[in-house]
């Protein structure tokens, strides 16, 4: 193939191609500058921003602000309330995250087949996802209200069972809250699945089943590897949303019984605008930030790996 | 002569307009932050504040009369959410506060310390707002370290809700058709035993806030206790305070009064009441017209409503009031002008706020309290009384989170999470790290 090339001719292709290279990354580069610019302007810079009055005594308004390096960060160690902020978000992820992740799966595995009206079932478990976070937080506490006036406490009398203050016990208010974002959110998880199961090759089954794989197997040696990729995507957005949970717990319980509930952005929304501590406030943010980023990137290479396995 | 007859008629055409130009000034236009709603779409061109009972109708009247009769000083209204910070810091820090807002007083000295407020006592006199008019428990409700920065509108007071024949039933209720009132601890109980007895249901629904921070700042008041030493320091972990909340936790287990705290927005207190499966509902005054319009509705059980005040269990009578004041947050520099015209439209909601009583909420001004427009109002006259001896949150920054802590940590004691003493101890803790920050 050398040879065919005349004396030089090999150099000027590199060239045009490199030229080639430039000008298409230089195209590309032009088509994202506006979003990187406001990317920039709107989001980058104000993370920095947020940096910078971390390491401030700063007020929401007016000019109390005093430089004071990271003092925040050490006050924020020894907050009693941060820790237990941390933990009700830790608990709550707990909660949620398998339970939307199971309960998604399972809607999807049984949603993907052939069965008449398939598509009314598929947008009816997804509807609870389009309500806004005050219509579920009211119905939920409805639903979840003590004594005799909840629906939950009305079935239970009904079976002999014995009513519950589901809201106001200090041990059943998280899981309640997680049940509630369970119903919530699990029909958006149920669709990436959905979309992940229909990408897996039917021929795939067909040789499993050609070779004697009952259910079970199919669905651990192709399915569940087959999904993988939405997997990753589920895990690490259920995660965030779960770390970042609040309006939910605000309608709901406003973080009570007695602090029980609160979670950490509930806690961080408290101190900044409740109490004025933007610095401290900030301070929370960025441990936040980096919490989920450590999990993010854990989950990410794990997965990772995994697949390279 | 043609032509001078001509330069002169154009000259005093010229003088005439320039004139009209110069006596036709812009409109000053006023900028009012409010909550109390939107009601725009049915009140809009209201001018008639005739069968008007909610706030955002009042509201929304009473600035469109305003705008009718002052064409010279217009006010824009924007909406905020309640309680009206969020919007109002926003505005403050871009540089674009309004000129008027509404905020609850215990907010003031937060927003007066940053120096966000406009110092109103002077404008407030030179308006002709007669601040010596104020109640004796609201005279204070607008005041930062002496000066006036905010005029209290009105007194959302804690008080008792009363179903009258289920008092009857019990035996309770005397020949002026007024109910037995328990005046001491003892007398309390012994009320709601009685009423259990007799009825089978909870003499009083304590939902929310209604069972914790509210009573037991009412019942510190209640033994001439405070919440601040002399210094303004926070002193919540105090004897009384102590007493109070054992009193919390001893009517908590009396099984005479419910206090269904996750009830936070008050709905299910509603309901149980107007439902008749309490006999009593202690929470605020802005309940009152609801009650009276379920009662004129006839489709609830509740028939026969009284409003008392609330309960005096310790030596001094007193309820826990918050109070909507109108402040000014331009600033200590604010163009006097403009600060005069704010005062001018607060002074007009201040003289109206008779129409605000239709609410429900407690009066601050000696005048409209004895005024028959007033006492005509429905069980006005059962609860004028408290306007006088209500108290509020001393007016110290830590003023702005006493509320979330006290009513997290009086929570935690009526659960059994935290002993009472601890709970005062932690509440105590909380409220001097705000101060460090400070």
């Amino acid at each position: 193939m050398q040879s065919a090339l005349k004396p030089g001719a090999a150099q000027r292709l590199a060239n045009s191609l490199s030229q080639r290279k430039w000008r298409d990354a230089g195209i590309a580069y032009l088509f994202i500058l506006p979003f990187l610019l406001l990317y920039i302007l709107f989001t980058f810079l104000p993370i920095l921003q947020g940096f910078w009055i971390s390491l401030h005594k700063w007020d929401v308004i007016g000019s109390n602000v005093r430089f004071i390096g990271l003092r925040n960060y050490q006050i924020l160690l020894q907050d009693k309330l941060f820790w237990s902020s941390l933990e009700h978000t830790a608990f709550f992820a707990l909660l949620a995250g398998p339970g939307l992740i199971v309960v998604g799966l399972a809607l999807a595995l049984l949603l993907n087949r052939p069965i008449r009206g398939i598509g009314i079932y598929r947008t009816l478990f997804y509807m609870p996802n389009i309500l806004s976070v005050t219509v579920v937080g009211l119905v939920f506490a409805r639903v979840f209200a003590p004594a005799d006036r909840g629906l939950v406490n009305v079935v239970l009398d009904s079976a002999g069972g014995q009513p519950h203050s589901w809201l106001l016990d200090v041990a059943l208010a998280m899981p309640t809250i997680a049940v509630t974002k369970i119903w919530w959110s699990a029909g958006f998880n149920m669709l990436i699945f959905l979309a992940g199961l229909q990408d897996i090759p039917q021929e795939l089954y067909e040789a499993g089943r050609v070779d004697g794989a009952n259910r079970w197997v199919l669905f651990r040696h192709i399915t569940l590897p087959g999904l993988r990729r939405p997997m990753l995507f589920v895990l690490v957005l259920q995660v965030i949303a779960s770390v970042q949970v609040f309006p939910l717990i605000e309608v709901l319980t406003q973080g009570g019984p007695a602090g029980s509930t609160r979670p950490l952005v509930m806690y961080l929304f408290e101190r900044t605008f409740e109490y004025w501590q933007m610095g401290y406030g900030s301070a929370l943010a960025f441990v936040l930030f980096a919490f989920l980023f450590v999990i993010s990137i854990a989950q990410i290479w794990f997965f990772n790996r995994r697949e390279e396995d | 002569m043609r032509h001078k007859s001509l330069i002169l008629t154009l000259v005093f055409l010229t003088s005439l307009t320039l004139g009209g130009l110069t006596s036709a000034q812009e409109p000053m236009t006023l900028t009012v932050m409010r909550f109390f709603g939107d009601c725009q779409d049915e009140y809009g061109d209201s001018v008639d504040l005739t069968g008007i009972t909610g706030e955002c109708g009042i509201i929304t009247t009473l600035t469109n009369m305003w705008n009718e009769q002052n064409p010279d000083i217009q006010v824009e209204t924007i909406v905020a959410e309640w309680p009206g910070t969020t919007q109002l810091n926003a505005a403050i820090a871009a540089g674009t506060p309004p000129d008027i807002t509404v905020l609850h007083g215990r907010r003031i000295p937060i927003y007066a310390s940053r120096g966000a407020l406009t110092p109103m006592t002077a404008a407030f006199t030179e308006a002709g707002i007669d601040l010596a008019d104020l109640t004796a428990g609201a005279a204070d409700y607008g005041v930062y370290e002496g000066e006036y920065y905010g005029l209290p509108y009105d007194l959302a007071a804690t008080i008792w809700h009363i179903n009258l024949d289920l008092w009857a039933d019990a035996g309770l209720v005397d020949e002026n058709g007024a109910p037995v009132l328990p005046g001491n601890r003892e007398e309390f109980l012994a009320t709601g035993r009685q009423i259990y007895e007799a009825t089978g249901v909870p003499f009083a629904d304590m939902p929310g806030q209604a069972a914790t921070v509210r009573p037991l700042t009412a019942f510190i008041y209640q033994q001439g206790g405070s919440l601040a030493d002399e210094e303004g320091n926070p002193t919540v972990n105090t004897e009384e305070a102590l007493n109070a909340l054992n009193f919390l936790l001893e009517i908590q287990a009396s099984g005479y009064v419910t206090t269904p705290y996750s009830d936070i927005s008050g709905a299910i207190g509603i309901e149980k009441f107007s439902g008749g499966e309490s006999a009593g509902v202690i929470d605020g005054t802005w309940r009152i017209n609801v009650f009276d319009g379920m009662v004129a509705g006839g489709e609830v059980a509740l028939k026969n409503y009284y409003v008392a005040n609330f309960p005096q269990i310790f030596d001094e009578p007193g309820t826990f009031a918050g109070s909507h004041n109108w402040l000014v947050p331009l600033g200590p520099d604010a163009d006097p002008e403009r600060v005069a015209a704010a005062a001018q439209f607060i002074k007009w909601l201040s003289d109206n706020s008779v129409v605000w009583a239709r609410v429900g909420h407690g009066m601050t001004r000696t005048s409209v309290l004895a005024s028959e427009e007033f006492l005509n109002l429905p069980h006005r006259s059962e609860y004028a009384a408290m306007s006088e001896t209500v108290r509020s949150v001393p007016r110290e920054i830590w003023g702005n989170a006493f509320w979330g802590i006290v009513h997290e940590e009086v929570e935690a004691a009526l659960l059994g999470v935290k002993t009472p003493e601890v709970a005062l101890a932690d509440a105590q803790t909380r409220l001097e790290e705000f101060e460090l920050f400070q």
